[in-house]
């Protein structure tokens, strides 16, 4: 029931996305993200359209298994859509009871949803393609030069990663203690909001008692295998360019070079 | 009245690169007042089995009928079921969340809406049955020790009073002191209270010595099911899927290939007392 949740995930396959250098994926995503809020009419949004659905298809990831992250914010996506669409002053174009749609309403709360869904897909195919590990060492390496300004980017990238590692484990838990608590009769379709709350209790005191116990016991297995932090510590599997990842820079810099020429021009 | 299993498929992450057949076409039926024991190597879908009866887990396909009556049917009280069909699961401590011992036990009975005082004498009485010491009752399950906090979760199962019992490895991780004295009270609790026992597994000694049917899983099917007797007979095969049989049964095997004439399906250290001093006096006779 919880297992739906896909959002940071890795999906395995063999792609040409999967190969790439983690560091040109996270130069994608912010380059990428960048675009998505310099676009602002229909043809840089066309643009982004296809340099998005060429690499989900290159990923090899099936759609309907990246969209299924976005059901977790439909919700939000519909509140924030129906709020821009009907308090943004502007021409009058109908009215619905005491709301009414402007120009400038719909225009926004079309690029608004639009935004958030392609930030969603945009962001979720990075960690769909990229294993924690290797996205932690790209993470790593990106920000290495942070370093100098006593930023601890090892840290960062540590905690990062182990926080994604642990997403998983976490469903898996919470799926594994509401059924034990489903078999001693708990009820965790009970409506109301306060029975609601109350019947969460089962469920959370013991996720977050073996949250800390997991915590507890990682820590001491890393201190048991002599982790000190990122000093002087060497890769397994360095990072290296390949060709590929100096094909795709060119081509991340064109594309985004692209929008924001259809902003400026239209 | 019992439970019928009626092919019954069920898939992990059906659509995803991670799909999983974890039961194919499971066919089985389980009677009133057995003891059975589902043995199988891991991730064989043991686990996945039992959860399906008690309507934890929904087939993929197939249907799953007590009583006569199928648990998919949409007016199905499925919590109903599930006071019926207990089931503790595989490390069980890890639903403890109470304050106390006692109320935790007691969460079960409550949700079965029973009053106030018939919830605190059913959580006493499941304490007493598993043996818990009475001092720590009112401490927090969180400061007990496994094997103890193991015996307050099957307690808070058993506090519902089902009429079937599923345990999912009670023994998993314990010493074997605390094993045997948990498979002791679940032998003593059939014998008491004649409630049907499911006990999952994965060590033939232990399975061998308590229950009176098994049923063997393998790569997501029922592989062997019957009496200890008629599965170890089996125990070329057993160990072809990885599984092995009693260690007497090894013994006997051997001793038969050097020529003594036992029987090789005794599957408890008693009856292989008993039977190697059969054959002992017999062929001490012969030999006179
Ligand atoms: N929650 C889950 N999500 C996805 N796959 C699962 C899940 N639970 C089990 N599986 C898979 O289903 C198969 C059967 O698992 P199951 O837990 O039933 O095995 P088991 O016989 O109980 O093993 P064990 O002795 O280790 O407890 C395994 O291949 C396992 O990887
Ligand atoms: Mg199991």
């Amino acid at each position: 029931m919880f297992r739906e949740i896909t959002i940071g995930q890795y999906y395995p396959a063999d792609s040409l996305l999967h190969r790439l250098d983690p560091r040109v994926k996270l130069f994608f995503t912010l380059f990428y993200m960048i675009g998505i809020f310099v676009a602002d009419n229909i043809f840089a949004f066309s643009l982004l359209t296809v340099g998005l659905f060429s690499a989900v298809k290159l990923s090899k990831v099936p759609f309907g298994y990246m969209v299924k992250g976005l059901q977790a914010i439909i919700l939000l996506l519909i509140i924030a859509g129906a709020f821009n669409m009907f308090l943004t002053p502007g021409q009058t174009l109908a009215t619905v009871g005491p709301l009414t749609i402007t120009d400038v309403g719909l225009k926004n709360a079309g690029l608004m949803t639009a935004r958030m869904i392609y930030l969603i897909i945009g962001t979720s195919l990075m960690t769909l393609t990229t294993t924690p590990n290797r996205l932690t060492d790209g993470l790593e390496t990106s920000l290495g030069p942070l370093q100098k300004l006593n930023v601890p980017v090892h840290e960062i990238a540590l905690m990062m990663s182990i926080a994604l590692r642990f997403i998983p484990i976490l469903v898996e838990e919470t799926d594994k203690i509401m059924k034990a608590q489903m078999a001693r009769g708990a009820d965790f379709e009970t409506k109301g909001l306060v029975r609601k709350a109350k019947a969460m209790v089962p469920l959370l005191v013991p996720l977050f008692v073996s949250a800390f116990r997991r915590a507890s016991d990682l820590a001491m297995a890393m201190e048991a295998r002599c982790y000190h932090g990122g000093e002087g510590r060497t890769k397994m599997k360095p990072l290296h360019y390949s060709k590929e990842d100096r094909v795709a820079y060119l081509l991340i810099l064109l594309f985004f070079a692209g929008v924001v020429v259809l902003r400026i021009l239209f | 009245m019992s439970l019928i299993v009626d092919k019954v498929s069920y898939k992990y992450s059906t659509g995803t690169a991670y799909e999983v057949t974890a039961l194919d076409e499971v066919s089985l039926e389980i009677k009133d007042g057995e003891f059975i024991g589902i043995i199988g190597h891991t991730g064989s879908g043991k686990s996945t089995l039992v959860q399906h009866l008690n309507g934890i887990l929904k087939a993929t396909s197939g249907t799953v009928y007590y009583n006569g009556q199928d648990i998919y049917d949409k007016d199905y009280d499925l919590k109903d079921l599930r006071t019926r069909v207990g089931m503790v699961f595989q490390y069980p401590e890890h639903q403890l969340f109470e304050t106390t011992v006692f109320e935790d036990v007691e969460f079960g009975p409550k949700n079965q809406g029973l009053d106030e005082k018939e919830v605190a004498e059913r959580a006493y009485d499941a304490l007493q049955r598993v043996g818990f010491p009475e001092e720590y009752y009112d401490q927090s399950p969180f400061d007990l020790s496994g094997g103890q906090k193991r015996r307050a979760a099957i307690a808070g199962v058993l506090a519902m009073k089902p009429s079937v019992l599923i345990l999912d490895e009670p023994t998993a991780g314990l010493d074997p002191k605390g094993r045997n004295e948990i498979l002791d009270m679940i032998r003593s609790m059939h014998e008491k209270s004649h409630i049907t026992i499911i006990l999952v597994s994965h060590s033939m000694e232990d399975v061998a010595n308590y229950v009176d049917r098994i049923i063997v899983m393998n790569d997501a099917k029922v592989f062997l099911d019957g009496t200890p007797k008629e599965v170890f007979a089996h125990s070329k095969d057993l160990e072809a899927i990885g599984l092995a049989v009693p260690e007497v049964t090894y013994l006997m095997l051997e001793l038969k290939e050097m020529g003594w004439d036992v029987d090789t399906t005794v599957t408890t250290v008693e009856e292989a007392r008993k039977e190697i001093l059969r054959a002992y006096e017999v062929k001490k006779s012969a030999s006179k």
